[in-house]
């Protein structure tokens, strides 16, 4: 690889490395000195143009040029962070009326939750001018009906979007947060109103009716609540219709990329014109161009009908550049061109990088554009159908090569069929997409409409049993794969080194390669032993209930009450017990005592090894004599008095106590000076055992 | 390593100049918004009217709304920065005028609220001054109001049958129709307070007639300068009678009566008040009522 071809990821790296730093160190960049800083180095490597360098100092542009890039990035991201902490003197607990517009709509069964784009606000003192965006969870109303653009004024109390109570459970903080959306607010009935004047009509509302067109255009064809989900997430990305049993097959055949509109979708709809302009002659420049022209319309307006989302309008941007470098006909890397459209979309939002959809998108080209056609070509096919198929299957497994780290990180599984579901899935989508595109076309002929209506259905039927009948087939999924960022990390280190070593054909770059991999097996090897070896005890945040779990090495012990479903527990515990990946399950229940040497239960009192944990509810209210509790949990409202308290042990208060017992309790752990713990605010205990 | 750094850090003369424009070029395009938004911009006010509109209307619809505790205090809130009502007055009925219209006329939001949660309860203005029972309704603004306020007309002064001529009856006496002449007490409580007289023996004072089952308190305060007393008729011998007897007395229990026969059995007869508290000593016995009906006749 000669990097003097690639420009642009001479400057993208240490752009990327810039944007990074902020929030590695946390600590922003303040404005004035950083841009006397970035004046000076302009005129130094003005300078350095204008006049000629020795020969012993030719590099000291190029590093003068990444150290500006790097700073250039680092100060992008600490400036746009800081746009995001505008409402920090929000008035937050209290109810205030406020005014803003909708800027998108998600469609819930217990109503819409939007997102509004706020402009005043009146507290009980003064009106104020606003602008921050808020998350407003609205009652449903059938004699109102909200659309994109609208303004709308509400009753509400705006509180800070709370972070994940129980381990290893979704971060709807941190995900909202990405988006900039720090608060949220629940609509009462009644509290809220539609201004009667019309929407403005902005771009978002325009697009938002022509896509409820193109739905409804759909809704036609797709009778079924599984067709049309998934013909409505795959066609138009619109998600809201998919039910969850729908996600699980897509996710655990490691097909759900198919139903987000991304890269793969615009890629196809790009494929499809290059195909169709293949037919026609392009011999004249002016032809080419015309087709760039329309290329990039086609790809924008799908991108518009596709809901706008980050991550179309991500795709509509790098394959923008494709094109425009296709035409342009100059034999650039390919890799320029990816760099050149990821450093404007992190130049338009330096979030991005953050952004699962984003990294997984990019790290999936650069798989395709490296590892396809070495895969490709290391077998040959004689037979032409075969051939094609093969040819799919290298495009998935490439993928997937640079992808599957990064999913199982955040995903915790590893689908083990997904290149079969691939095979099966991208020719799928590909006709899906054509015939749902043509759809939105024909209802001026009806016959053409109905012919391309039924085999829309029949494949999309046909695809979902497809994908069904693979998520039966043994060894489906493999689960509980938890690794931390620095697994990662030399994971990714090792697919590097591998990449050097194939591009360099260096055999040093081989042993790194090898090195680093057996680091990577053998630090998360540890990881296993060191988790198959913990003991913990956890005690979860369970609305009105208690529970909790003890990890003692393989086996999870656990106060469980029956009332409480597989469904309440997906929010609490699931999630814990499938990292731990345990292999034995005991239930503790309050009649029965148990013992064991590591473990002794006779309802109050839990023994694990030298660790004493008292519950006190309303049957036992009292500490019992001579006992010295390490852990005491009180629950159910229990009425023991703060004086019997043990100090300096942890006391802890769980979700089946009343919010208002909780609350007298929190004075008194002050004046008492005890060591509480209120799942109701702190989350989950969790403590090991010794 | 060496052709990397070669490769990587060096730029030809034509390529220096490109990379500056463009780095140039990013610097001032990431910088020169944020420089912009230092300025303190000198926005048009935005326009309030509508919003206020909207929150006015929002009330409007909560007023209509069961009220629940916390939808009301935030009608209190008033933009101290602008007026949202142009202050007017108009004839207006207070038993019937909305809330929005109580603003335009001049009533703090709180008050008008006041006014609101008083008619709600089922509070009626007859007269002009009862606006001023209204709390936090200045004397000013009453003054101000005072000749628009739209009153219906008076009804005439309607005569209860209370004011008969002043009946006594007695309360250890009186029969079931004497008792039905006063106010308040049909053949129900009638009937109810004769039960109870009789199951005691009478009443030993006047007040005791409020302990029947049911009778409301204000009834019995109604009727309380109406009755008269007399002596008990029946008294408890408590050295004579029977277990079931003595424990059908209001005052007396099973309990208390089983260890009163047994007592008795055991020790003899009693002799006076005392040793009856012995023996119920164990027991919760309120002894200032029960006492005017026991009786020691020894057989």
């Amino acid at each position: 690889m000669n990097w003097r071809e690639l420009p642009f990821i001479r400057f993208f790296l240490p752009f990327v490395v810039g944007l990074l730093l902020p929030a590695c160190f946390n600590s922003p960049l303040s404005l004035v000195p950083a841009f006397l800083i970035v004046l000076l180095l302009i005129a130094a490597l003005l300078a350095l143009c204008l006049f000629p360098i020795a020969y012993r100092w030719r590099h000291i542009y190029g590093i003068l040029l990444c150290v500006g890039w790097l700073f250039l990035g680092s100060f992008h991201q600490s400036q746009s962070n800081q746009v995001d902490e505008i409402p920090a003197l929000l008035p937050l607990h209290q109810s205030v009326f406020l005014q803003g517009t909708i800027k998108t709509i998600k469609a819930r069964a217990k109503g819409p939750r939007v997102e509004l784009q706020t402009q005043l606000l009146q507290t009980a003192d003064t009106t104020l001018v606003v602008d921050f965006p808020l998350l407003l969870y609205l009652p449903i109303d059938t004699a109102k009906h909200v659309s994109i653009g609208q303004t709308i004024s509400c009753k509400a109390t705006i509180r800070p979007i709370e972070g994940p109570k129980n381990p290893f459970t979704f971060d709807f903080q941190a995900y909202m947060a990405q988006k900039g959306i720090h608060h949220q607010a629940f609509i009462q009935q009644g509290h809220w109103q539609v201004h009667q004047e019309a929407a403005t009509a902005s771009w978002g509302s325009y697009f938002y009716a022509f896509r409820q067109n193109a739905l409804a255009n759909l809704r036609r064809h797709l009778p079924t609540s599984e067709t049309f989900g998934v013909g409505a997430a795959l066609v138009l990305g619109y998600k809201d219709e998919l039910t969850s049993e729908t996600r699980s097959v897509y996710a655990n055949t490691g097909a759900m990329h198919v139903l987000a509109v991304s890269g793969l979708h615009v890629g196809i709809i790009y494929l499809l014109l290059l195909t169709l302009f293949k037919l026609l002659p392009s011999n004249s420049r002016l032809l080419t161009f015309l087709q760039l022209g329309l290329t990039v319309l086609v790809i924008w307006s799908y991108a518009m009908l596709a809901g706008a989302s980050p991550s179309v309008l991500r795709a509509a941007c790098m394959f923008t550049f494709f094109a425009v470098a296709k035409a342009l006909y100059r034999h650039s890397s390919i890799y320029n061109t990816l760099a050149v459209s990821a450093f404007v979309l992190l130049y338009t939002d330096p979030s991005l990088l953050s952004n699962i959809g984003f990294q997984l998108s990019y790290l999936a080209v650069i798989g395709i554009v490296f590892f396809q056609d070495r895969i490709y070509r290391a077998v040959y096919i004689r037979y032409r159908v075969l051939d094609y198929f093969w040819k799919l299957l290298s495009v998935g497994l490439a993928a997937q090569l640079t992808t599957l780290p990064l999913c199982i990180y955040y995903f915790h599984q590893i689908p083990l069929y997904s290149w079969l579901s691939g095979l099966i899935v991208v020719p799928a989508a590909t006709l899906i997409l054509s015939l749902g595109l043509l759809v939105q076309l024909t209802p001026a002929l009806p016959m053409l409409d109905t012919v391309a209506g039924k085999i829309l259905y029949f494949v999309i039927r046909d695809m979902n049993a497809a994908m069904g009948y693979i998520q039966q087939l043994p060894f489906a999924i493999s689960k509980a794969w938890y690794w931390e960022v620095e697994i990662l990390c030399l994971a990714y280190a090792a697919l590097l080194c591998w990449m050097a070593a194939i591009t360099t054909r260096n055999f040093r770059w081989m042993i790194a390669t090898l090195s680093v991999g057996l680091l990577t097996i053998l630090l998360f090897s540890t990881h296993i032993i060191q988790r198959d070896q913990q003991k913990e005890l956890i005690i979860y945040h369970q609305r009105k209930e208690s529970l909790f779990d003890l990890k003692w090495k393989q086996q999870i012990w656990s106060f469980n009450p029956d009332s409480l479903e597989v469904a309440q527990l997906s929010w609490s515990a699931v999630p814990y017990r499938s990292a731990k990946h345990t292999s034995q399950f005991f239930s503790l229940t309050l009649n029965t005592g148990i013992e064991q040497p590591h473990l002794q239960w006779q309802y109050p009192i839990l023994q694990i090894e030298q660790t004493l944990l008292l519950l006190l509810d309303k049957t036992y209210t009292r500490i019992p004599l001579h006992t010295v509790p390490d852990i005491v949990l009180i629950r159910a409202n229990s009425p023991i008095d703060a004086s019997q308290l043990p100090k300096h042990k942890p006391i802890i208060f769980d979700a089946s106590n009343s919010f208002r017992f909780q609350k007298r309790w929190k004075q008194q752990c002050q004046s008492h000076a005890l060591n509480c713990h209120f799942t109701y605010e702190d989350g989950a205990f969790i403590t090991p055992i010794k | 390593m060496k052709t990397f750094f070669d490769q990587f850090f060096y730029f030809r003369r034509s390529e220096r100049r490109a990379a500056w424009v463009l780095f140039t070029c990013c610097c001032l395009g990431m910088g020169l918004p944020h420089f912009y938004k230092m300025i303190p911009a000198q926005e048009p006010r935005p326009n309030f009217e509508r919003f206020h509109r909207a929150v006015a209307q929002i009330n409007a619809q909560l007023d209509t709304l069961p009220t629940t505790e916390s939808a009301s205090h935030l009608a209190t809130a008033t933009p101290s920065t602008t007026a949202p009502y142009q202050v007017r007055s108009f004839p207006f009925d207070p038993n019937q005028v909305s809330k929005t219209t109580l603003l335009e006329l001049g009533l703090s939001p709180k008050c008008a609220q006041t006014l609101v949660n008083f008619r709600n309860k089922g509070g009626k203005f007859f007269a002009k001054a009862d606006l001023k029972k209204i709390y936090g309704l200045a004397d000013s603004t009453y003054q101000r109001l005072h000749p628009f306020i739209q009153l219906p007309p008076k009804r005439p002064k309607t005569t209860f049958a209370a004011k008969r001529a002043p009946i006594s009856v007695d309360i250890n006496q009186a029969t079931a129709e004497e008792w039905q002449q006063l106010r308040g007490i049909g053949p129900y409580f009638a009937k109810r307070i004769i039960r109870f007289r009789e199951s005691l023996g009478g009443f030993y004072q006047i007040d005791q007639v409020a302990d029947t089952y049911h009778l409301p308190d204000s009834t019995f305060v109604q009727i309380r300068p109406f009755l008269t007393h007399s002596p008990i008729f029946r008294k408890l011998n408590i050295n004579e009678l029977e277990k079931e007897e003595l424990a059908k007395h209001p005052y007396l229990n099973k309990k208390q009566a089983t260890i009163i026969v047994a007592y008795r059995a055991e020790h003899g007869p009693f002799q006076d008040l005392d040793a009856l508290k012995t023996a119920l000593l164990a027991l919760p016995v309120d002894w200032p009522q029960l006492s005017p009906y026991i009786e020691f006749n020894n057989p």
